[in-house]
């Protein structure tokens, strides 16, 4: 940010230039104003200056720290600190290049902490509950086809290891109907172990398994309805295949659970991942996007065609000629009702505007027509989209 | 202390009219200020520095009501003190 520092000198030096003082009486009151300044601080006043602001001191409490060669608790004293607080119109001044900037209330996200509801993992879990769909409806028909003989096949085929499944699944997936054949504990682990040992080791699985459907499970749509009681055996050894699945899914798609289960169960080192965790939440800082794509995935895709077809019908509410002081936000924010659209007005006249930030005072700048989806400032993705942009064209 | 007593003083210290003393000062806060509006930064030998830092946007997360914003980057001034002042401060007593 900062681009030159200046000294006394540079600044006695336009003192003397503006007020036609020498430039000796000029640095004389520049040296006795900040003496005057200095004595009055160490007298303990607080300073307050037309045009600039106030200079107060204060007292930085003792606090404790740790002395990173020993480790050893050592306590900071306290100190006096020179605090500058700039008066209101300095601020503003300073501040000009943002200042059309306003904050976007993203709307409430209770479950911040663990962040399950991701786009692309989400992805994955709505992929494997399709799968777990078309594998019930594929052991439904196959059922139905073959009724009669399938109450005889069905009691022995199923017998050592689906037929131990039904415990454990049914107790995350409450659409399920309980099993009568709940009894079996037991023996469920080593059938988990056969479908996803591959990242867990045994006994790990039983006391693993409630976590991770637990959590995939609001994401999931409802599963069908539940069959009658005789097909229960088969269909439960297709949720549990599923569910397996969806497992698998979690553990590599979700990287919080991957993380919980490397940590508690196979005490891995996890410094690692918590350096890419932080990248991986620093990489959904993207204004809640998640949510709207879970809730109203129709919403979004109109939004994207919306989004992608901006330039092919080309209608112009206004033409406007910028005057000095003039920014493409402020046109933003009286056409559209909010200053981050501007990226829009940019794109239909990128020939005329070389730069965004620095538009030439006189340039005739058409104000494009635009879905409403795309310029609503309550919408996130819109808002998001937008801001993308401009993190795309401010780069160049 | 505010601006006329701090103006009042240095005309003392200086031996100057008041008014000569407060045309120098409009000069050298609009000097100042019109500085740290480009970016620059003014540094005082022995007393300390002017600078405008950019502050990044951020999430910020209402701790009552969850309700997330998302806070715009914005440009203030900062004042860092310099080690000599930070020294003589130093002597003062704490309660």
């Amino acid at each position: 940010m900062s681009k030159a520092r200046l000294s006394v000198q540079d600044i006695v030096n336009v003192i003397a230039g503006e007020t036609g003082v020498s430039k000796a009486a000029a640095e004389d009151f520049f040296r006795a104003w900040m003496a005057v300044m200095e004595e009055a601080l160490l007298a303990g006043e607080t300073i307050r200056m037309k045009g600039l602001g106030t200079f107060r001191v204060v007292w930085m409490a003792p606090r404790k720290s740790v002395n990173v060669h020993t480790g050893d608790t050592i306590m900071l004293d306290g100190y006096y600190r020179v605090v500058f607080a700039p008066e209101r119109g300095l601020k503003e001044r300073v501040n000009e290049p943002y200042a059309h900037l306003e904050p976007v209330v993203l709307g409430s996200e209770p479950e911040a902490s663990q962040p399950a509801a991701e786009p692309d993992p989400l992805a994955t879990l709505s992929e494997q509950a399709d799968e777990i769909k078309g594998l019930l409806s594929e052991i439904r028909a196959m059922s139905a086809a073959a009724a009669p003989a399938e109450e005889v096949a069905t009691q022995p085929a199923s017998a050592p290891s689906p037929a131990a499944e039904p415990s454990a699944p049914q107790e995350e997936t409450p659409s399920v109907e309980p099993s009568p054949r709940g009894g079996s504990e037991e023996e469920t682990p080593s059938h988990v172990e056969e479908t996803s040992s591959i990242e867990m080791p045994r006994g790990d699985v039983s006391t693993d398994e409630p976590l991770a459907p637990a959590k995939a499970a609001p994401e999931d749509k409802p599963l069908p309805s539940p069959l009658p009681k005789r097909h229960t055996g088969l269909r439960v050894a297709g949720t549990a295949l599923g569910i397996a699945g969806v497992l698998a899914g979690a553990y590599f798609g979700i990287m919080p659970v991957q993380h919980w289960v490397n940590k508690v169960f196979l005490g891995y080192d996890t410094r690692a991942y918590d350096a890419a965790h932080e990248r991986w939440e620093a990489r959904q800082e993207v204004p809640a996007q998640p949510l709207p794509q879970v809730v109203t995935p129709t919403v979004a895709d109109t939004f994207q065609q919306a989004f992608d077809s901006r330039f092919d019908h080309r209608e112009y509410l206004a033409t406007e000629r910028l005057n000095p002081g003039s920014r493409l936000a402020h046109l933003s924010d009286r056409y559209y009702g909010s200053p981050y659209f501007w990226v829009y007005i940019y794109e239909a006249n990128r020939e005329a505007i070389p730069d965004p930030d620095h538009v030439q005072v006189g340039t005739r700048v058409r104000i494009p027509k635009l879905s409403s989806l795309l310029i609503d400032p309550d919408s996130p993705r819109a808002v998001e989209a937008a801001l993308a942009l401009r993190e795309q064209y401010l780069k160049k | 202390m505010n601006h006329k007593e701090l103006v009042g003083a240095v005309a003392a210290r200086l031996r100057m009219p008041t008014d000569y003393v407060s045309r120098l000062f409009d000069a050298a806060t609009e000097e100042i200020a019109a500085q740290l509006c480009e970016g620059n930064s003014v540094g005082v030998q022995g007393f300390g520095t002017l600078e405008v830092r950019r502050k990044e946007e951020r999430i910020s997360v209402s701790p009552t009501t969850q309700v997330r914003t998302l806070v715009p980057p914005k440009l203030v001034v900062n004042f860092k003190q310099s080690n000599v002042l930070k020294d003589k401060l130093k002597g003062l007593p704490h309660e």
